[in-house]
């Protein structure tokens, strides 16, 4: 199983980081529709919508809400912005308890069309910028950063539990101990690479990506609870499926993306 | 077809070369005494198996040709009780030298495998290019160190070079180094000597050819017709109207009889328009072309995006390069050294980051230069088995844990200090080998992958 899983990870980030860096950014975008397709059928089986006709309806809805935002009619502040609103919203319903609203079937359906289609149609802008795809896998290294230091926090330190509700794993130890991980490394990369001004902002930035990821990870454990799935799918041998591997990553980039338009990155 | 052939090509290659490689190991320890339990060719779900031997030593084909182990009684395994009868047969109770022995075996063989297919390569009859210099290119460091077309090269640094690609290797390694070739030539009839400083090439993105073009180590071409066989899709030439079969007379007014004539002419014209001169079918025509602007071994050049018909050597430019069995045996030895100090040095200035981390190929290039080469000819393909084997021989021996060469870092820390290194110490250092190991995979199929989309 271990063995599946490492092989698995080694081919899915080689696969991913050379589609990200390859010259020709369509690799990247068909990388991530890909993603995008397997992850909004994982969640369809979150919304436990299995009426054939309701699913192609929803697939539909999905790809052109995908497909509009492509065509950038909307101000990208707009949409992340909102984005970043709804993820708050998702959190504070998340710890408080008050989850059977978003439990309705509906209410997810549009939760999740919203989530997926901006967090790929972000990527896929940012791998555009100027030194785009070093923005993209700086984005990718705060939140395994995030994840990784709060792994080997929260083994060696952990006691208090962060939400016994949601997560039994998850402690407030190995939370600070992701988010310092997220600082050792970034303050001398940041400071190191940008003028100081630019360097805290993003600093910030960084945080906050960490802080939002986590929550992510929250809230999809709380979802396949509430509709007791152990994993998204088995897409992935060894890892479960998609969305388990990116809840984090969803959670974190519309954060990321609001901070790069806010400091004038994303212009 | 070409997939068929590089998935075979892989598979014999990397199981041929892993049955090698373990087999090493299994004979020096089978001769030291040690019981073998194991011998497996692969790994994952067993394919093949059968227990053989008075030491009923299971022998493995297994599912993933990716490697492969031979297991000895010992080895911190604890699913194998080691019985007081036969404590003195377990790898653990070995002396060091044993040990080391066993472990240096691996790789030893593949260095061995390799001199053994180079030296018979070595054997064949082989015709090569005359060592004559072509048209070095004017900002060479043969031009500049006063070397000219038609030279004919004698020696480097006192190796004696006997067809072009004679010393490829040895002259690469002097390169990295950044250490000079001392060249003596032969410049009509009187021998010269060439002093070369290599410092000046750039060895980010070395590789054999653009080195040589670079150096100016470049042989005599065959005189090509100014005839077109290949116009590329989408080329100026494509979108201009010339077609497979036209002879370029002229371009801009000025004559061109060679296909060399013809790419001089346009190299340097950047991307202005030329109006050329045709001979389609006997019928003269003009067509005027815009050039574009490309990038080759570190030059940018105009081209209109065509290729001339296949065009042989001339006879008296090819060398017929027969060995005896002694200067096979030589030529295969000093091969091996070369490549694999080659290999060494490259892997070196990857870690500073002087070389290109693209030199690091995964299977899918490797499979990928198998399937061609099985295409190209036996020769060729038994070529690159000796170039893997001595790869896989350089990797084994690098001091990371898990790999061989740990195991010896091991071994040389124990022979020093006098006693055993502590358990716990060891699983550490496995850990870091394992993830060491797993980057330089991740890069490797990175690089492949990124090939393959570019």
């Amino acid at each position: 199983m271990l063995k599946q899983r490492i092989i698995t990870a080694v081919i899915l980030v080689a696969v991913l980081l050379a589609a990200l860096f390859a010259k020709n950014p369509v690799y990247w975008t068909i990388m991530i529709s890909v993603m995008l397709l397997a992850g909004f059928y994982e969640w369809l089986r979150f919304c436990q919508i299995d009426n054939p006709i309701a699913q192609a309806l929803s697939y539909l809805l999905f790809i052109s809400a995908a497909y509009g935002l492509g065509q950038n009619s909307v101000p990208p502040v707009i949409v992340i912005g909102s984005v970043c609103a709804i993820w708050m919203a998702l959190f504070a319903f998340t710890t408080r308890g008050w989850f059977a609203f978003i439990n309705i079937r509906w209410v997810k359906l549009m939760v999740g069309i919203s989530t997926l289609a901006t967090a790929g149609w972000a990527i896929i802008e940012i791998r555009t910028l100027t030194n785009g795809p070093f923005w993209v896998l700086g984005f990718f290294l705060i939140v395994v950063a995030a994840d990784v230091g709060a792994y080997f926090c929260g083994k060696r330190f952990g006691k208090r539990k962060l939400a016994p509700s949601v997560s039994p794993g998850k402690t407030v130890e190995g939370f600070v101990g992701g988010l310092l991980l997220v600082v050792t490394i970034y303050i001398p990369l940041l400071f190191f690479l940008f003028p100081a001004g630019g360097a805290a902002g993003l600093l910030i930035t960084a945080i906050l990506t960490a802080v939002s990821s986590v929550g992510g990870d929250l809230f999809e454990s709380k979802l396949k609870r509430h509709v007791g799935l152990k994993d998204s799918s088995q897409i992935l041998p060894g890892h479960g499926g998609i969305l388990d591997r990116v809840d984090s990553l969803m959670a974190g980039l519309p954060v990321f993306a609001l901070g790069l338009l806010l400091l004038g990155i994303w212009t | 077809m070409g997939f068929l052939y590089s998935v075979i090509g892989f598979i014999i290659a990397i199981g041929v070369l892993v049955a090698v490689h373990e087999f090493g190991h299994y004979w020096v320890a089978k001769k030291l005494g040690v019981k073998v339990l194991k011998f497996s060719v692969g790994f994952g779900k067993p394919l093949w198996s059968k227990v053989a031997g008075p030491d009923q030593t299971e022998y493995v084909i297994a599912a993933i040709p990716l490697g492969g182990y031979v297991r000895m009684l010992g080895e911190n395994d604890p699913d194998v009780k080691v019985t007081e009868n036969e404590k003195h047969r377990a790898f653990d109770n070995q002396p060091i030298w044993k040990r080391s022995l066993i472990i240096l075996a691996g790789p030893g063989i593949n260095f061995l495998f390799a001199i053994v297919l180079l030296t018979f390569l070595g054997l064949q009859s082989e015709e090569r290019l005359d060592p004559v210099l072509g048209d070095p290119r004017p900002n060479s460091a043969l031009v500049q160190a006063g070397g000219q077309s038609g030279d004919r090269l004698l020696t480097v640094n006192g190796r004696e070079i006997a067809f072009m690609s004679h010393q490829q290797l040895y002259i690469m390694n002097q390169v990295l180094k950044s250490e000079p070739l001392v060249l003596e030539v032969l410049s009509g009839s009187s021998k010269r000597t060439l002093n070369i400083q290599t410092d000046k090439i750039p060895i980010y993105n070395i590789n054999p050819r653009s080195m040589m073009l670079q150096l100016g180590l470049v042989p005599q071409l065959p005189k090509i017709s100014s005839e077109i066989d290949v116009v590329g899709d989408g080329s100026p030439a494509e979108k201009a109207g010339i077609k497979k079969g036209d002879k370029i007379l002229g371009i801009n007014g000025v004559k061109v009889n060679s296909w060399q004539a013809m790419s001089e002419q346009i190299a340097p014209s950047r991307a202005g328009e030329l109006l050329l001169e045709i001979d389609r079918q006997g019928a003269l025509i003009q067509l005027k072309v815009t050039p574009e602007v490309r990038e080759f071994n570190g030059e940018s050049r105009a081209v209109i995006g065509v290729g001339p018909v296949a065009t042989p050597y001339d006879l008296d430019q090819i060398v017929k390069i027969n060995r005896s069995f002694w200067q096979a045996l030589i030529h295969g030895l000093d091969q091996t050294w070369q490549m694999s100090t080659v290999t060494l040095r490259m892997l070196g200035k990857m870690i500073t980051l002087q070389v290109s981390h693209e030199n690091i190929n995964g299977p899918i290039t490797i499979a990928n230069v198998a399937g061609q080469a099985i295409q190209i000819g036996l020769d060729y393909y038994i070529h690159v088995l000796a170039v893997i084997s001595i790869s896989l021989g350089v990797m084994n021996l690098l001091p990371i844990p898990v790999l061989d060469g740990g195991h010896l870092l091991v071994h040389l820390v124990e022979g020093i200090a006098g006693k055993r290194v502590a358990e716990s110490f060891f699983a550490v250092g496995q850990r870091i080998g394992v993830v060491l190991l797993l980057g330089f995979m991740l890069l490797a199929f990175y690089n492949d992958i990124f090939r393959l989309l570019n």
